[in-house]
């Protein structure tokens, strides 16, 4: 078999017309010649696996993963949210600082801060980077700025600048004055919508200074090849279909990183990462649940564990017109008493998660399960509240709902999702037990966004959230966020949670004290009208190269310290 | 010939119009849009950034206009921009073919070099074991899916035993076209690519050896006293290869099909894995331009396989 293989390549060389080279090697591997030792030594470098190229590299008209998985090295905010427990901390501000009344925020900036190119760095580039959001055509982060004062004038094009910024003339203070207090505003403004722009370079390319609304940041040469870095790594090249090779910023503010190179390389999927993993070929990366122990017994790698702030839960449409029983609390806690969780989790994840019984999700500071129903599955608990609700049981095992309809519905979920799969498998089962029929549908992602589109005639579905670090579940849970396209899509409508969210959002009190309590009323409302069947949130599972060291992975950053990491031989 | 080529070529002109009308309206009519997609999860955005970006994709438009638009740009050779890209979807495409070319042209010679060896062994061993192997590997190449031979291989030789990579064309830090690291990266997709063709090479061209072998003219060029290496390789190869000529149409589906596939198994930076990608996350602009190179090669290819036809055969005369 070898030397088949062996003849084969030998094939391959020729019909290539071979001309040199040298014999292949891994591609993660440090090359930098440290003795054994617990000194941290430069060189090296680290090789992650992304699951397509980046759209662009330019934050403000990036909407992927793959994209901010780039520039996210690049272009830096103001503020950035703590690893571990996803508060906002300073970044190139020192110190930021919200007015009483919330009107007011005021970011103080780092000393001597330097772009990669020795530019200075001044409030000048974060204002350049909001106007250049404002007339972005293509970009969905204007809502994140829509309330600074004389905003719209300038997005207009009514005047040149926008009235309620402004930098101090040193360049190291900004100022912004809203027209009405948004509580995520430090986070939101700190990280401009994405990461702050070289307003130097930029400027030859596109000038915001203008009342001209027709010119704008989409396209332009930069927006592939970024000028000038803030974070720990520059742009060095990027070849499409393969990689993007970025190499180390000397001029970075919490120190020039100790790796040569990080290099982001492109895969099919996430079965290919995680098999790259395993071969050594990428360096570090996270896998699924059902692959852990697999990669748990790879030598070469160690692990980690955390939580994540994602859930998976199976939504109810409560203005389903095929299931009207959907629109009744009790029928909604008996679907949630009628499923184990428990077993589910155990068959998904192998238990490597945790429960979760409203929308804010374990990790987060405004986390608090006091006082939540944990709905253990119950049976008989879950036939009685069908009965209260008015349901009576069939000749057929199957409850009848008060207008004399059976209680049969539909449950989808996007096919090739084996959990979102496995979860449809267990409600089909489980439900059955309850006396409630369900006609199950796998059917493509694209089909699953179309049918569940907030006013399409659905009934249930299974999908999950990834939330950001600030707690603002507005557009899930507010009753206003149900036009096509928005994702209250299940048509709740709740008078105490619309205030309670606006009350997170819009204050006027903005303290985390504040807030905890508002949502703590979304979370108790939610766990106790059960518009979703809330059910686990899977840990994050992470490995990474023996050798690496100074890793330390949590919810919100796996790669917070980068700049301290380093090879150990 | 002349007059040949140019009747072929207008009558192109309505199969791809075709082409394009279908291209355009599957994409369309098929579930989602790309604005969907790609704000999917994303809680901040608000109906007016959401109907902003229709409007600057200009998605907002009704079908038919987009369709007007599209043809126009079309006529002069302006795909358009690619919806996630941002970038001309013809540079798009234009990177990605030379590394489909090398996966393509490859396998094609490795069908040819291994196929047609294949086939004449089957027919001049009629009936003996080396005969019925060749056939039983040519049902069961034809028979087993590649996106399943390559998973097989990946999982096989690379994640398992680490003989081959698990994919792309270089191993990082290493950027050569010529090279042993180019090479090693080949042999997976490329075997795999080649086999449906290799195993439908032999299929045909035992039939055709058989039957040309039997013909008066083979038995009049033994009876002169040739070789019987010389009586396969003048006589009855040139004619019995005449339907296989033929068959490298299907062959060349087969590549345009294949490499959707291979490429994202292989992790092969080439024009199937774009292909894949943006028909998956509903890019039209790059869709419909790949599938127009597709099958405007493909059918310049068929154009090109009557004329090579006629040239193996003179006694076929183009009309």
């Amino acid at each position: 078999m070898r030397r088949l293989i062996a003849i084969f390549g030998i094939a391959m060389l020729v019909a290539t017309a071979c001309a040199g080279g040298e014999p292949p090697t891994s591609g993660a591997s440090p090359t930098a010649s440290a003795a054994t030792t617990d000194k941290p030594v430069a060189g090296g470098r680290v090789v992650a696996g992304a699951t397509g190229d980046p759209k662009t590299m330019q934050p403000i008209i990036s909407t992927d993963t793959q994209s901010s998985f780039v520039w996210q090295w690049l272009y830096l905010g103001l503020t950035r949210t703590n690893y571990k427990t996803g508060e906002t901390e300073s970044s190139l501000a020192e110190k930021f600082e919200q007015s009483k009344d919330g009107l007011t925020l005021t970011y103080t900036l780092r000393d001597n801060l330097q772009w990669s190119d020795g530019t200075p760095f001044t409030g000048e580039d974060w204002r350049y980077t909001v106007h250049s959001v404002a007339r972005s055509a293509k970009t969905v982060r204007k809502s994140t700025f829509q309330d600074i004062v004389g905003w719209a004038d300038y997005r207009d094009g009514k005047t040149n600048s926008i009235s309620g910024i402004t930098v101090g003339s040193n360049g190291k203070t900004i100022e912004i004055k809203f027209a009405k207090v948004f509580c995520p505003a430090t986070a939101a403004m700190g990280g401009a919508g994405g990461g702050i722009l070289p307003s130097a370079a930029f400027k030859k390319v596109y000038d915001p200074y203008t009342t001209d609304t027709k010119q704008n940041i989409d396209d332009n040469p930069l927006n592939m090849n970024p000028p000038a870095s803030m974070g720990p790594f520059v742009f060095k090249e990027f070849k499409p279909g393969i990689q993007v090779t970025l190499g180390r910023n000397d001029k970075y503010f919490r120190g020039a990183p100790l790796l040569d190179e990080f290099v982001i390389k492109v895969y099919a999927d996430a079965t290919a990462i995680k098999n790259a993993l395993v071969t050594g070929e990428v360096t570090y990366g996270t896998v699924e649940a059902k692959d852990y122990e697999e990669v748990k017994k790879v030598d070469s790698l160690k692990d980690f564990r955390y939580k994540t702030s994602t859930y998976n839960y199976i939504g109810w449409n409560a203005k389903a017109a095929k299931a009207p029983w959907l629109a009744n609390k009790q029928v909604r806690q008996a679907l949630w008493y009628g499923i184990n969780v428990d077993a589910i989790m155990q068959k998904i994840v192998f238990g490597l998660g945790t429960q979760v019984y409203a929308h804010t999700p374990p990790p987060s500071w405004a986390y608090d399960e006091a006082g939540l129903n944990k709905y253990k599955n119950d049976v008989a608990k879950a036939k009685s509240l069908l009965e209260q609700a008015g349901a009576k049981m069939g000749s057929d095992g199957i409850y009848r709902w008060t207008d004399g309809s059976t209680m049969k519905m539909r449950i989808e979920t996007n096919q090739g999702n084996n959990a979102r799969e496995t979860i449809l498998q267990f409600a089909q089962e489980q439900y059955k037990q309850i006396g409630i029929q369900i006609d199950p549908l796998l059917e493509s992602f694209n089909a699953l966004l179309d049918r569940t589109d907030p006013g399409t005639d659905f009934e249930g579905f299974i999908i999950g959230w990834s939330l950001g670090a600030d707690p603002d579940p507005y557009s899930i849970w507010h009753s206003s966020q149900q036009g096509k396209g928005q994702f209250n899509n299940i048509g709740y409508n709740s008078p105490t949670v619309d205030q309670a969210l606006l009350e997170n959002r819009n204050g006027p009190d903005c303290s985390q004290t504040a807030r905890k309590a508002a949502l703590k009323k979304v979370d108790q409302a939610l766990n106790d009208e059960a518009p979703y069947t809330f059910l686990y949130s899977a840990d994050g599972l992470f490995f990474a190269n023996k050798q690496l060291q100074s890793v330390d992975p949590s919810t919100y950053s796996s790669t917070w310290n980068i700049e301290k990491w380093w090879f150990k031989k | 010939m002349g007059r040949f080529i140019a009747r072929r070529l207008v009558q192109a002109i309505p199969t791809l119009f075709g082409v394009l009308l279908l291209t355009f309206l599957l994409s369309r009519l098929s579930p989602s849009d790309p604005v969907k997609l790609m704000l999917y999860g994303n809680t901040e955005v608000t109906q007016e950034d959401r109907a902003q970006l229709y409007h600057a994709l200009g998605l907002d438009k009704p079908l038919p206009v987009q369709f007007a638009e599209w043809l126009w740009q079309l006529a002069h050779l302006d795909f358009g921009n690619s919806i996630y890209y941002h970038r001309p979807a013809l540079d798009l495409i234009l990177e990605r073919v030379p590394n489909s070319l090398q996966l393509s042209l490859l396998a094609f010679v490795f069908i040819v070099g291994v196929g047609i060896p294949l086939g004449v062994i089957a027919a001049l061993r009629r009936g003996r074991i080396e005969d019925h192997g060749i056939r039983v590997f040519s049902v069961v190449g034809h028979a087993v899916p590649e996106f399943w031979l390559g998973l097989i291989f990946v999982l096989t030789f690379a994640v398992q035993n680490r003989w081959f990579p698990i994919g792309s064309m270089n191993v990082v830090g290493t950027d050569c076209t010529l090279c042993w690291d180019r090479a090693w990266h080949l042999v997976g997709p490329v075997l795999v690519l080649s086999i449906a063709g290799i195993a439908n090479l032999p299929r045909i061209l035992r039939t055709e050896v058989l039957e040309v072998i039997s013909q008066d003219y083979v038995r009049t060029a033994r009876s002169k006293g040739l070789s019987e290496q010389a009586v396969v390789a003048v006589h009855v190869l040139r004619n019995a290869l005449i339907p296989v000529v033929t068959s490298f149409g299907t062959i060349l589906l087969l590549f345009f099909s294949g490499q959707l596939i291979i490429e994202r198994v292989f992790n092969w930076p080439g024009l199937g894995r774009l292909t894949f990608e943006a028909a998956v996350s509903k890019d039209y602009p790059v869709v419909q331009g790949a599938i127009i190179i597709a099958s405007t090669l493909l059918i310049l290819s068929y154009i090109i396989r009557d004329i090579a036809y006629a040239w193996v055969d003179p006694r076929i005369k183009v009309k």
